[in-house]
Parts: C-alpha cells; sequence; structure tokens
C-alpha cells in the first residue's frame, strides 16, 4: 500500500519573528527615548574653563539642575574655550538670545561672600533668562554674576563722571541715605576720559529719577575748605566702608519730568560740586583788577549784595590776545579774571533770569555796578568777587571785546584804603589854614562877647520876677516833702508793729510758749502710752520711779 | 453673743482687780519771798537781761531725772517738775541775782530794750538730776555780754558744776538739794557779775571812749 506523504507547505511568517520585531520596536523606542531625553545642546564661550569639568559640571537655575556641560573644546581661532552644554527638554524655553550665563564659584565682595557651597560641590553655571522670544544656541559667558535679574523691575539709567573717583560694580545708589539702586556696569572712556557707569534703580524708586536730579559720589567723608568756612561731615557706617553714589533734588526745588529710561546724567564729585555744576545757562564775563588777586581761587563765588550769582572760572583768566596772554600786557597792569554768571543762581526760571540780566547790565553798569574782591574767610585768606553799586566813581559801561564782555571793578581792601587815604591827604593839602586860623579868632571873639552878655543875662535873671516863682515852686515842693516824710513816718510805724517787742511778735511768742507748755505736758502722757499702749482702758502698770537715797 | 458679753465683763472684772494705783506727783523750788522785796536804788541801775535757762540733754523735760549706779538714767513716771525746769531755773536766777547784784537790775530778756552798757547772761545748763552717789548735780556753762553801741560783746564766760548731797531719801530731798546747789550757782555768779562791774568801772575810768 502506497501511501501518499502529505506535505504541509510550512507558512511565509512564522510567529517566532514577532519576537525580534518587538524587540526592535522596543530598541527603537528606547533609543527614541534617549535621543528625546538628550536635550538641547547649546555652546558657551568663555575665555578659560576654569573649575568646569565636562560630565560633571551642572547648569542651574536658581538652584535647579537644567543642564549639564558635556564636552570642552580649545576655541584656538578666538583665544577660548567652547563649552557644550546639555539643556534638558523641558527647559528648552529659557534658552533665549539674551540669557545670560556666569560660574558661581566663592566670591567676596562689598555685597559679601557668594558661593561658598561651591568649595565642595564644585562650580556649576547659573543660567539667567532672558525675556526675548528668539532662541539662541550659543552664548559668551559673563566674567561677573548678572547683579539685576530681568524679572526685576525698574530702570537703566547712564552715569558719565570726570572727575569722580572710580567706583566698582555693585556700588549702591542712594536717595537720602535710602538705597535705591546699584551700578551695574562701569566703563572708562577712553576717547573722552571719563568714567561711564550703567546703573539700576528698582522700582518704584525709579519715579523719583526727574531731569532735574543730580547725582554726585558720597564717599562717606565730606571735607571741604572754601571761602565758607571748613566742612567736615561723615555719613553712616556702611557708606564709609562701601561708598556709593547718590541723589537728590537741589535744595529747594521741587522734582520736575520724570526721567526716561537711559537718560544720561553727569556724576559729580561731591555734593557741593554737583550743586554749583548744574547751572548749564550761563555767560563768561572778565573782570580786571588793579590789585593782586591772592586768595581768588577757581570756584568762588560771585556775589551780588550776598547773593550768589556766579563762579570764577580761571583767575588770572587764561586768554590770549594777539597770541599774548592778557594779562601780560605791556599798557596794561591789570589782572584779569574769568568769571561766569550763571543765570540759574540769578532766578530758578534760567530763560527768564537771563533776558533780565543782559537787558539791564548796561544800564546797571551806568549806574555804577562794578566788581571788587572781598574777603570770604579770615582764617583762610580766601577772597570773593562781589558786584555792587558805588555812586561815588564815574560812569561806567560795559566793554565789549573780540573775547569776552568786560565787567567795570574798584579796587578794595588795602588798595582802596590807601587811595582813600591819598585823597584825604590831598584834600588835606588843600586846605587853606590860614584863612581857618582868622576865622577860628573871630568866632572866639565873637565867643567872648556872648560870654559876657550871658552874664549880664543871669545878673537881671537873679534881681526880677523869674526868681521869686522859681522861689515858690521851691517852697511848694519843701511842703510835698513834708508829706512824704509823714507817710514814711506812718509806713515805719506799721512796720514797727511786726517788730522784735511788738504786740503782734509778743501774742505769736505767747502762743509758741503755750504750745512748748502743752508739749512738756504731754510728754509724760506719750512715754506712757509708748510703754504702755494699754494703758487707755487698763491701770497702768509702770513700775515705781527708784527713789532718790541720801547720800 | 454669749462669748462676746462673758469676754467684756471678763475684761471688766479685770480692770477692777488690779491694785492701787500710784498717784503722780509734782515738786518745785521754794523761792524765798525776802529776796522779792521791793528795792528803791533800782532806778539808777543799769540792767541786767537774763535769757530763759536752756536746759540741754535727757533733763529738758518735766519728768526728774536720776543717774543710777548701773549708770542708767531714770525718768521718772510718777514724779515731774510743776513746769519745766527751765522756768523754775529762770525764776530762782532772777530772784537770786535781784537780791545779789549791787549796779544792776536783773530783768527778764525781751521785756525792755537793750542799752548800751546793759549785760546780757545767758545759762546753758547740760545736767540737772539726782545722782546715786552725789545726790544733786547741775552743771552747765553761763555766758555774760555787754552791750557796747550796736553788738553785744562776750565779757566772760565760765563752766560751773555743783553737787549737794541730799539730807534725807526721797524726791522732795532732791528738788531741795537742787534748789540749794542752784542758789548756790547763782550766788558765785553774782559775785562773777559784781567783779566784772568793778573791772569795767576801772576800765571806763581809763579809758572812757570805751563804753
Amino acid at each position: 500500500m502506497t501511501e501518499h506523504a502529505y506535505i504541509e507547505s510550512k507558512p511565509k511568517f512564522t510567529a517566532i519573528w514577532i519576537i525580534p520585531i518587538v524587540a526592535l520596536l522596543i530598541t527603537g523606542w528606547m533609543l527614541y527615548k534617549y535621543q528625546s531625553n538628550q536635550g538641547h545642546t547649546i555652546y558657551i564661550k568663555m575665555t578659560d574653563a576654569e573649575g568646569i569639568t565636562a560630565g560633571k559640571t551642572e547648569v542651574k537655575v536658581r538652584s535647579v539642575k537644567v543642564g549639564i556641560v558635556k564636552d570642552l573644546e580649545l576655541d584656538l581661532a578666538h583665544n577660548g574655550v567652547l563649552a557644550k552644554v546639555q539643556i534638558n527638554n523641558q527647559y528648552d524655553e529659557l534658552l533665549t538670545e539674551d540669557a545670560k550665563f556666569w560660574v558661581v564659584k566663592p566670591r567676596i565682595d562689598q555685597s559679601g561672600i557668594s558661593g561658598m557651597n561651591t568649595l565642595l560641590s564644585g562650580v556649576y553655571l547659573e543660567l539667567e533668562p532672558g525675556v526675548s522670544n528668539n532662541l539662541s544656541y550659543l552664548f559668551t559667558l559673563q566674567d561677573e554674576p548678572a547683579l539685576i535679574s530681568n524679572d526685576i523691575e525698574g530702570k537703566r539709567f547712564n552715569l558719565t563722571a570726570k572727575s569722580a573717583e572710580v567706583l566698582e560694580v555693585g556700588a549702591s545708589i542712594y536717595f537720602r541715605g535710602y538705597r535705591i539702586g546699584q551700578i551695574e556696569t562701569s566703563n572708562f572712556d577712553v576717547s573722552s576720559l571719563s568714567m561711564d557707569y550703567g546703573i539700576f534703580v528698582f522700582s518704584p524708586y525709579d519715579k523719583l529719577m526727574t531731569n532735574n536730579s543730580i547725582f554726585w559720589v558720597s564717599s562717606g567723608v565730606d571735607f571741604s575748605l572754601n571761602t565758607s568756612g571748613v566742612h567736615f561731615s561723615t555719613g553712616s557706617l556702611s557708606k564709609l566702608i562701601k561708598g556709593g553714589i547718590s541723589v537728590d533734588y537741589p535744595p529747594e526745588q521741587k522734582p520736575n519730568r520724570l526721567a526716561e529710561a537711559n537718560k544720561t546724567y553727569t556724576l559729580h564729585k561731591n555734593y557741593s560740586q554737583a550743586l554749583e555744576k548744574r547751572f548749564d545757562d550761563f555767560d563768561y564775563y572778565i573782570v580786571q583788577f588793579e590789585q593782586s588777586i591772592r586768595g581768588l581761587n577757581i570756584g568762588a563765588p560771585v556775589e551780588y549784595r550776598g547773593m550768589r550769582i556766579g563762579t570764577v572760572e580761571q583767575a588770572p583768566a587764561q586768554l590770549k590776545k594777539n597770541g599774548e596772554p592778557i594779562y601780560f600786557e605791556h599798557d596794561n597792569t591789570l589782572v584779569p579774571v574769568l568769571i561766569k554768571i550763571e543765570y540759574g543762581r540769578i532766578y530758578e526760571d534760567e530763560t527768564l533770569a537771563k533776558q533780565y540780566w543782559q537787558n539791564n547790565l548796561e544800564k546797571w553798569i551806568g549806574n555804577g555796578l562794578k566788581a571788587s574782591l572781598k574777603s570770604g574767610n579770615v582764617l583762610t585768606g580766601a577772597v570773593y568777587i562781589d558786584l555792587d553799586f558805588y555812586t561815588t566813581s564815574g560812569n561806567e559801561v560795559l566793554v565789549s571785546t573780540d573775547i569776552y564782555p568786560v565787567l567795570p571793578s574798584t579796587s578794595s581792601g588795602i588798595t582802596a584804603l590807601s587811595e582813600q587815604m591819598t585823597a584825604l591827604v590831598n584834600k588835606l593839602n588843600q586846605l587853606p589854614f590860614e584863612e581857618a586860623s582868622e576865622n577860628l579868632n573871630n568866632t572866639l571873639t565873637a565867643y567872648q562877647t556872648l560870654a559876657e552878655e550871658m552874664k549880664a543875662l543871669i545878673s537881671n535873671f537873679n534881681n526880677n520876677e523869674t526868681a521869686d516863682k522859681v522861689a515858690k515852686n521851691l517852697t511848694q515842693l519843701e511842703t510835698t516833702l513834708k508829706q512824704l516824710t509823714s507817710s514814711l513816718k506812718q509806713f515805719e510805724n506799721t512796720l514797727s508793729s511786726y517788730q522784735q517787742g511788738s504786740g503782734v511778735v509778743d501774742q505769736l511768742t505767747n502762743t509758741l510758749q503755750e504750745l512748748e507748755s502743752l508739749s512738756n505736758t504731754l510728754k509724760p502722757l506719750s512715754k506712757g502710752l509708748n510703754e504702755q499702749p494699754s494703758m487707755l482702758i487698763f491701770d497702768r502698770s509702770t513700775p515705781s520711779d527708784p527713789i532718790p537715797e541720801k547720800s | 453673743m454669749r462669748t462676746f458679753i462673758i469676754f467684756t465683763c471678763l475684761i471688766l472684772l479685770s480692770a477692777c482687780t488690779t491694785g492701787a494705783v500710784e498717784q503722780v506727783k509734782y515738786y518745785d523750788f521754794s523761792i524765798q519771798n525776802e529776796a522779792l522785796k521791793f528795792r528803791e536804788d533800782s532806778k539808777n541801775k543799769q540792767y541786767l537781761h537774763i535769757n530763759m535757762v536752756e536746759i540741754e540733754g535727757a533733763a529738758d523735760q518735766q519728768a526728774i531725772v536720776q543717774v543710777l549706779s548701773n549708770n542708767r538714767i531714770n525718768i521718772a513716771n510718777y514724779h515731774f517738775w510743776s513746769q519745766h525746769p527751765k522756768h523754775t531755773l529762770s525764776k530762782s536766777l532772777q530772784a537770786s541775782l535781784y537780791s545779789k547784784l549791787e549796779n544792776y537790775m536783773p530783768v527778764p530778756v525781751n521785756k525792755k530794750n537793750i542799752e548800751p552798757g546793759d549785760l546780757v547772761l545767758d545759762i546753758v545748763v547740760n545736767q540737772i538730776s539726782g545722782h546715786y552717789k552725789s545726790g544733786s548735780i547741775i552743771s552747765g556753762q553761763w555766758f555774760i555780754y555787754k552791750k557796747i553801741e550796736t553788738q553785744l560783746k562776750l565779757l566772760d564766760t565760765d563752766i560751773f558744776i555743783n553737787t549737794t548731797p541730799l539730807d534725807e531719801s526721797g524726791f522732795g530731798a532732791l528738788i531741795k538739794a537742787h534748789e540749794k546747789g542752784w542758789l548756790e550757782v547763782s550766788r558765785s555768779l553774782s559775785e562773777k557779775i559784781n567783779q566784772i562791774n568793778l573791772v569795767f568801772e576801772g576800765i571806763n575810768y581809763l579809758c572812757p571812749a570805751l563804753d
């Protein structure tokens, strides 16, 4: 019997293939998951990689890990290091183009000590997210931490200082002693030879910044020596140590329009200089003195009857005329001084003050307005320029030169005194002494005649009715005095009743004696009560007195 | 209520059962009447102004004071001066001087204006007491001033101490001893004043401007 083999065809796809397929899918899913968890890769440029280790140094935002430094490569073309950093996926929104990175490591600065925890854990990179909507993958590592976080509200301003001391980043801004901001950046501008500071004023104090705000360096110690005397003041201890910048409004001025962000202010050396330099609208004048200007310093005040209206700019004036200094001209011995009339000092509205000054100056000079040197401080010998009206001098005019207008001047101090003495001697020389002596003789003769007439008049007075009237008045006066004497005697009698031996005093004495007697009588009673308080109720149990014995 | 009534009765009964109460006795000097007789020659005399005698210390009170043998001071509980002893001593002194001074009329101070030439007498008694051994003790200091122009000038001063034994026991004898001792002090004082007067008369004779 022939049996036919049953040939069963093999299935094209066996179930066993499911296993590798599933393995492949799992592997693929794992690869995808791994790749997707890798996050974004960014690159950070830095000058060196001090303390940063690939695969270990973390990137943190507010102490939360958001990534890790994967690799470090030398960037020879740019003399730096390029760090490859992996940022976790969920934090990709932080990688805006204005985000900042810096190394957190132990630091000691004026704000204190920070980053001490990195001594053990190692340094890490701090990421400060920005506000931009554009993402970036290439960043530059900052040398210093960002002082002001982007989420802190406030305004940024610029300060320019030409003579102020150099301040460090992080120094505070004070408004009347209260900290309202700090210095963010500081740069020295080589072209203008000035320090440029970027400051940040926290909200809501940015509303204090107006167009008339003045800034000055508050070193904590303020010392000045000028015509007003010696001034010395110190600030708080923290300000003394840290220093900083002060901002305020000029005295007796209210804040005006709010300042826009990034406005540039001038940073002055101290408060007094800030007050002086704030007057931008001024005109220069020359004053020529025929005397020594010793003691007249740059910055000395120019006053009109005690009111300051300007400042001495140059003493002597460093001006040239025909290529030569004007104070060494052959035919001119006057010493020129350059002053500036600051209209803001004359009146708050500078435009109005300028117009008023310029319209009336020639008329005032015609009326005798002149400049003179006055002693401002005897101790320091400092002098200032004083404008005043001198009516005794001749008419002057405002001399306009090709440099600056010249204000008329007059001598003062020893010079003025010598001039006055010379004038006095000249007058004395011109006096007609011979004529005067003749007049004096005539006058004396007239006085002699007058004395004889007076003598005759007194003689008549003694013999006429006037003397009788005087005698009557004297009699009345005598009667009045008698009445006064009588009144005084009555008063004396009244007083005598209160003197020793008088009735009142006797009565008082008797009363006191009776009181004394009563006191003596009560003494035994008080003694008994003291020894036996119950004697008021019970009989006295006081022991008998010892009987005095015969000697 | 019953308890209160019983308590009140007991108090009243206890008051009734106490012993006999010792009576308080008062003493004074017996000033001799003959010393106070009228003196016809008083008009032409100068005056001796006697200030009230000052008593200092424990004797400055009406109770009679004794010094006991164990250095204790006893201030009597039942034996008193009839008035403060300073009054007794002052009156006795004035009466005694009245009879003994020859050229001065003693008057209590403040009873007449002190004129230039008058004398002023101050006496300070710092002890007047009985003594267990000495009997009566009176000690102190006197001061005699003279009015010269408007000021009082101290002429003389001296201390005095007088002890007088008791003739018999008892407080009456002690007061008698006190009186006797005080009269002795007054007598010696009057002699001193009479001597002062003689000295000043001599001085006035030699230096009339001094008076």
